[in-house]
């Protein structure tokens, strides 16, 4: 394995620092469970149906989307405008609780998909899928004075959202890549594998270190190191930044730095690894602690804004001008006075003139239909998304978009290839869970 | 750092309190798990099924074919208040026929798990006696309990052409399940249902369900189904073709008046069940002894030249009755089902004209035997037997030439039907362990 360089002046302080902290966690988690094998057990079931529609109403893009049909052939739907995909399906799990502070939880997920039906579709063909998998499955320590624990560990495979307030453009730290930077959506955070620490031991300010393995775009296992801070001012603001080292270490360095990862030619040729760092910074407003909110709702009149930069280092040929490589989205939660929980409207800014593919054949350098395919055109996203609990337990949520929308794969991530990227691409969906 | 990593493992070394659970009464969800493992192993004695590979017309390959399953089902369900919700998914492991498209030796092997039901459901008024419940989701239904086989036609069907299925009586339906007893005797069930499994699909259907006298000795359901009503996809619905008669094109609606098949259409069911031991009271009868239960279907209420142009084509009808054993078994059922349709029972056949070929009904280019399986297979019959050897151990064996297809590899229904004569047949042999 490789580990990408690091600034000299971090690299020997910080592995004598590291190491004690190693040492530290290890022998508080040491501690937490040897009190937790003396604690009583206890097991909470959790469960949770769904039921989403999709309707696209415009899309340039459906040309190019593939299906596999019965007999194994690979064709192209010429026109997928009004086509509607159906999702449904549900989770069960068990969180377990081994005293105070040693707790686990898995769930599985298993439903029912389907791929496009087009007009050329050969009308024998099956369009029904069926996905299942580990939805999460994590172990999570509590350390420090308890009830409320200044350190919080998870290992495993976990939902990460450090943006709430987002319903769907947003939250780019962990929902991007580098080199190309593609760009992902949707208003449930992201799963991650590895290992995340936070910590609220300085008031008002939460921290948060992750190191996670990659698992869903090649070359998978590389290692990521991210960190995210936010503060919190007299309820009224948030200010959040973070940074991730994204693939610092390699798993086999001939896919993380392919071969044909590179611009130019003989004495001209720049080499561009799949690695890169990415940076975040956001900011939350709420300013209905500064007068009477009346009968608003929690979420209502939120402002927030998002910023990042996918990969702080530029290449030639392809990634040149850094304002290529900042995805901007601002939101306002349009107060409803409780008749919608939430109703946000989202716009998002990204000025890369290639294609957001994250498979990209495994190369850093966009492929040759991606490059410089769509100008300025598909530069503005915007979202519009409503949330109602019925009653407890039950909510739905209704969404209208042009945002960076893939279809699922059936193995737990997303096809390649974006559907809205032109004006008048737009979608709208309807999702209804019961959860509990 | 050094005194925070103190302060840190003091902490956590430090008698803990656990974080208090919400105790409070009626608001924790109650949880349940459930579930069952199943073995079954089959045995093909004769079946006429054609293979379809490329050079071959081989008619014997299924006879002698031996199929086994096993099979795990786990089902949480939780309750929350009026709220109820479940999700259950199902494991199996499979070696199956040949897809005779494919090969006639190679015997497929499978494993599978997929989702069985996941679907919400809302009392209204008391939550241990509501006077209505609305499901949403993926939800099982069966109206006709006794049902081993054959039957359960209204939901277990499709028009235009139309099919049928046999096995277990429970259809998994997708969409809302709005049900309410009103007066108490009359049970109302009406559903609001999209198509997730047959092309076209994401179709929305509306059916109602009436029945009279449920758990009661005589039981009488009728019901309608508006098979499509909306479309999603009119143009895979209602593909406006054209039928062709010996080449010539025929205006389906008479002359100068053009109407297109579609696979839009209505289908009517009624059923009755008697439970003959009201009239006998003896302690040799098992629960399921002496019943009688007949069930008929009119797939498709309209009629269309060419294809669809005799209404007693489209109806299929069985009745099957409880064999008393004196307990020695608790079921031993026999089915008999009539269904005269020409037509191949293939519900992957998405367009609404039906497969022609010699060996079904052509209208096209019809010649001399034409259509002879369609005739052979109008008769279906089944006898099945249980008998429960500890409180959560079943054992059972049945015998039947039915509506025979086998799973695909992720656990779907196989599209072409097994066994295509009242002399073509099988038995199985199955255990089944409950929790």
């Amino acid at each position: 394995m490789r580990i990408c360089q690091l600034p000299e002046v971090m690299t020997t302080t910080m592995m004598t620092a590291n190491m004690r902290s190693v040492l530290c966690l290890c022998a508080t988690i040491l501690g937490a469970t040897a009190a937790a094998g003396r604690a009583e057990v206890s097991f909470k079931p959790h469960v949770e149906v769904y039921h989403s529609v999709l309707r696209i109403e415009e899309s340039n893009e459906a040309s190019q989307i593939e299906f596999m049909n019965r007999t194994g052939d690979v064709s192209y739907y010429s026109d997928n405008s009004g086509a509607v995909i159906q999702s449904l399906g549900g989770r069960l799990g068990l969180s377990a609780r081994f005293g105070a502070r040693l707790s686990a939880t898995f769930t599985y997920d298993n439903h029912i998909w389907h791929v496009f039906q087009g007009r050329d579709m050969p009308v024998y063909d099956n369009t029904e899928k069926i996905a299942g998998g580990v939805h999460e499955g994590y172990l999570k320590v509590a350390l420090g004075p308890m009830p409320a624990a200044p350190v919080v560990l998870r290992l495993g495979y976990f939902n990460m959202r450090y943006a709430p307030e987002v319903m769907n453009l947003g939250e780019y730290l962990f929902r991007t890549g580098v080199y190309p930077g593609y760009v992902l959506s949707g208003g449930e955070g992201i799963e991650l594998l590895g290992a995340h620490v936070q910590t609220t031991i300085v008031p008002h300010l939460t921290q948060d270190l992750l190191f996670t393995s990659e698992i869903n775009i090649f070359p998978a296992y590389d290692y990521s190191l991210s960190y995210l801070a936010r503060v919190d001012i007299l309820n009224i603001a948030e200010i959040g930044a973070g940074a991730m080292l994204y693939r610092v270490v390699s798993v086999r360095e001939e896919n993380t730095y392919n071969a044909l990862s590179y611009v130019g030619d003989g004495a001209d040729t720049t080499r561009i690894p799949l690695s890169g760092n990415k940076l975040m910074g956001r900011l939350v407003i709420d300013p209905k602690p500064l007068f009477n909110p009346g009968r608003m709702g929690p979420e209502d009149l939120k402002l927030y804004c998002e910023a990042a930069l996918l990969g702080t280092k530029d290449y030639p040929e392809m990634y040149e001008d850094i304002r290529e490589r900042v995805p901007v989205m601002a939101g306002v939660h349009v107060p409803m006075f409780n008749l919608l929980d939430v109703l946000a409207v989202e716009v998002e800014w990204y000025g890369t003139p290639h294609g957001c593919n994250p498979e990209n054949s495994a190369t850093a350098v966009p492929l040759v239909q991606e490059q410089f395919r769509y100008g300025d055109r598909d530069d503005w996203k915007w979202a519009v998304t409503a949330t109602r609990e019925i009653v407890d337990g039950f909510e739905v949520t209704a969404r209208a978009a042009r945002d960076h929308l893939r279809m699922e794969d059936g193995n737990g991530w997303y096809q390649p290839r974006e559907l809205m990227k032109l004006p008048g691409d737009w979608y709208w969906s309807v999702r209804s869970s019961i959860r509990f | 750092m050094l005194r925070t990593a103190a302060c840190l493992i003091a902490a956590t070394i430090a008698p803990a309190h656990a974080a208090p659970h919400d105790t409070a009464a009626g608001l924790a969800p109650s949880f349940r798990m459930s579930g069952d493992v199943s073995a079954e192993l089959s045995y093909v004695v004769n079946s006429s099924d054609t293979a379809l590979v490329p050079g071959s017309y081989e008619t014997t390959y299924l006879s002698g074919m031996r199929m086994s399953s096993l099979t795990g089902v786990l089902r949480l369900n939780g309750t929350y208040q009026k709220l109820d919700a479940e999700v259950s998914v199902v494991g199996a492991q499979l070696i199956m026929p040949p897809d005779p498209t494919r090969s006639t030796q190679r015997r497929n092997k499978y494993s599978f798990n997929r989702l069985l039901t996941a679907y919400g459901a809302y009392s209204f008024g008391d939550a241990d006696a509501p006077q209505a419940r609305l499901s949403i989701g993926y939800f099982p239904f069966s109206y006709s309990g006794q049902t081993r086989s054959l039957g359960s036609y209204l939901f277990r069907s499709g028009t235009y052409p139309g099919y049928v299925f046999s096995g277990d009586s429970t259809a998994y339906l997708a969409g809302l399940h709005f049900e309410t007893s009103l007066p108490g005797i009359l049970r109302h069930d009406l559903f609001l249902t999209t198509e997730v499994e047959w092309d076209p699909q994401y179709d929305v259907s509306l059916s109602y369900l009436a029945r009279i006298g449920v758990d009661k000795p005589f039981e009488f359901d009728a019901g309608v189904f508006f098979d499509r009503l909306v479309p999603v996809y009119s143009f895979k619905t209602s593909p406006e073709e054209l039928p062709h008669l010996n080449g010539t094109i025929i205006e389906a609606g008479g002359e100068g008046d053009t109407v297109y098949y579609t696979k839009q259409g209505v289908r009517l069911m009624g059923r009755f069940r008697a439970d003959l031991k009201h009239f006998f009271t003896s302690e040799r009868f098992s629960p399921q002894d002496l019943v009688v239960y007949t069930e008929a279907a009119l797939l498709g209420v309209k009629n269309y030249p060419g294809f669809y142009d005799d209404v007693t084509e489209r109806v299929p009808a069985m009745i099957g009755f409880n064999i008393p054993t004196a307990r020695i078994l608790d079921v031993l059922s026999v089915e008999l089902e009539y269904y005269g349709s020409p037509w191949r029972n293939d519900p992957s056949h998405a367009r609404p004209k039906p497969y022609e070929n010699y060996a079904y009904e052509t209208i096209t280019y019809a010649s001399e035997g034409t259509g002879w399986r369609g005739t052979r297979n109008d008769y279906k019959w089944h006898v099945y037997a249980q008998r429960t050897l500890l409180t959560h151990i079943t054992v059972s064996a049945r015998v039947a030439s039915d509506h025979l297809r086998g799973l695909t590899s992720d656990g779907s229904i196989y599209p072409y039907e097994r066994l295509h004569g009242y002399d073509e047949w099988y038995w199985s042999i199955g255990a089944r362990v409950s929790f």
